[in-house]
């Protein structure tokens, strides 16, 4: 018997669903979603969107191949596997800026062709390295009079988190965690009033937005024909859909500073400590295939390119949106395209959200890697958080898979920093002696070296079973 | 029914503020577009009376 799991996301939309089939990605459509996927198809714009990458790569099924509980469906699509599902509170203000446009540009290229989407929300984007690609091919449908019915969603979920960051200077991710269905007009209002309420795109979309839903009430799906009727049609659609686009372009996020963004700066290695490291870092990756890589606490991203070189995929994670976002964007102009940035405080990690608390799910239950990296983290976890080291090396068992970390020293002038912030004595027992000892009740330690600094350990360790 | 009235069953909710909204954010085509649906919409828009009027009627239609 077919095991088939239905991807527990997948149940807003009742003219199709996403299910997997021993690691498949399928997609079902009843008759009224085959009938638009059968008009997709058949456009100029669909087959080049997916030439360039910029929507997943989906192939119709023929009716003999598709699987067994899966032949109730009208029509059943295969997708590519992305590798990585994230989601929008885990990207930078850039990656979802670059998301935005891509959805606005596949929606335009629709339009073009009197097609349309049923929906605006960013949970429709994911990542392959840093590049974003559509993959809700189940939203297309044929045009019918009338405005996009997704501006609401692509403002509440893509529109107003950039513009709390590129007017507020507010970091967007802990909004839209959330606010699963995206942020209001009202309460973006209340943020922008006053002089707020003319910088870039705000009186457009927030304030009248705010205006319009408090003012007019009623009618639905039947305002929609009646703006038809009264001549809202495809280009005007268009007309609204290029400005939206227009002012996306536009949105800059001109926070600079962060803690972070300095560490290169102030941070306690010498050259000879670097090159050290990236001589370890290499030596523990290299010819041993590793194919899911996470960087913890990956800061430029210098360890995750060197792991890139020589794994299958690297997930790049730090709090600080900030420095994710110098990453992706170095990524994007370098052409990485095996390394996934993503903003994720590790002490409060994304957790399962939505209907019945699975509909997105938590970050650990996402992938398990076969290669942690943990490169000067452990004092930020262990001093910074608070959080025990024996619970810190705990978390890293737990993760099962190949551990590169480091350990700073309590002589090691980062560490004296924070331990300088924190009450005399309650940092007693953070020692290398006491680290050594914890990963090895739980690791077994094939490889340790000091770095020529003499304040800071390496650790190649795998899990003991 | 047409293939594109059955496109009528959209699964969003069709919020009608943000229909409207987006009409008007599309310009000055799309403002027009509001005007033309008739002085009803356009007044319950302007005048606190007449949407409380519109809200009244929509009440009494649901009971």
């Amino acid at each position: 018997m077919t095991d088939v799991q239905r991807e527990s996301a997948s149940f807003r939309d009742p003219t199709g669903s996403v299910f997997y089939v021993d690691g498949r990605v399928l997609r079902g459509l009843d008759e009224a979603g085959a009938a638009d996927y059968d008009t997709l198809a058949a456009t100029t714009f669909f087959p080049e969107l997916l030439a360039d990458g910029k929507v997943v790569g989906t192939t119709a099924l023929d009716a003999s191949a598709v699987p067994e509980g899966a032949t109730s469906w009208a029509r059943v699509l295969e997708h590519d596997r992305v590798p990585f599902v994230s989601y929008p509170y885990e990207w930078s203000f850039s990656m979802l800026r670059d998301a935005a446009a891509l959805h606005l540009d596949v929606l335009l290229a629709a339009l073009g062709e009197k097609m349309t989407m049923k929906d605006g929300t960013a949970f429709n984007v994911q990542w392959r390295g840093a590049t974003p690609v559509f993959i809700d091919v189940g939203s297309f449908e044929r045009a019918g009079r009338g405005p996009w019915i997704g501006y609401r969603q692509f403002c509440g979920t893509f529109l107003y988190p950039m513009m709390l960051e590129a007017h507020l200077r507010i970091p967007f991710q802990r909004y839209l965690l959330g606010h699963l269905d995206g942020l209001e007009p009202t309460e973006m209002r209340q943020l922008l009033a006053g002089r707020r309420r003319f910088k870039k795109g705000v009186f457009r979309h927030v304030y009248l937005h705010s205006v319009a839903e408090s003012r007019v009430t009623g009618g639905g799906q039947a305002l929609k024909e009646e703006m038809g009727k009264a001549g809202f049609d495809l280009e005007l659609t268009r007309a609204m859909v290029t400005k939206l686009r227009k002012l996306v372009g536009k949105l800059r996020s001109r926070r600079s500073d962060s803690a972070w963004s300095a560490y290169r700066d102030v941070c306690s290695y010498s050259d000879d400590d670097t090159a050290a490291k990236e001589a370890f870092v290499r030596s523990a990756v290299e010819g041993r295939g590793f194919n899911l890589a996470w960087d913890l606490g990956c800061n430029d991203g210098r360890y995750a390119r060197l792991v890139a070189q020589h794994a299958g995929y690297v997930i790049a994670l730090d709090g600080d949106d900030v420095v994710v976002d110098t990453l992706y964007r170095k990524l994007r102009e370098d052409g990485v395209t095996n390394i996934q940035p993503m903003v994720m405080d590790l002490t409060d990690p994304s957790p399962a959200r939505g209907w019945r608390g699975v509909e997105r799910r938590s970050f650990e239950e996402r992938s398990s890697p076969d290669l942690v990296l943990a490169l000067a983290l452990v004092h930020h976890l262990a001093i910074a958080s608070n959080v025990p080291l024996d619970d810190v090396v705990g978390w890293f068992r737990s993760l099962d898979a190949t551990l590169v970390v480091e350990f700073a020293h309590r002589e090691d002038p980062m560490v004296k920093r924070l331990l300088a912030n924190k009450q005399a004595g309650l940092f007693d027992d953070y020692g290398v002696e006491r680290f050594d000892a914890l990963l090895s009740e739980r690791f077994t330690v094939e490889r340790r070296e000091a770095l020529p600094g003499g304040t800071r350990t390496l650790y190649l360790c795998t899990p003991r079973s | 029914m047409g293939g594109t009235d059955l496109r009528v069953l959209a699964y969003l909710d069709a919020n009608s503020g943000s229909l409207i909204a987006s009409a008007i954010a599309g310009g000055l085509a799309g403002v027009a577009v509001v005007f033309k649906m008739g002085r009803a919409r356009v007044a319950q828009f302007f005048s606190p009376k007449k949407r409380r009027e519109a809200a009244a009627e929509r009440a009494a239609e649901s009971e």
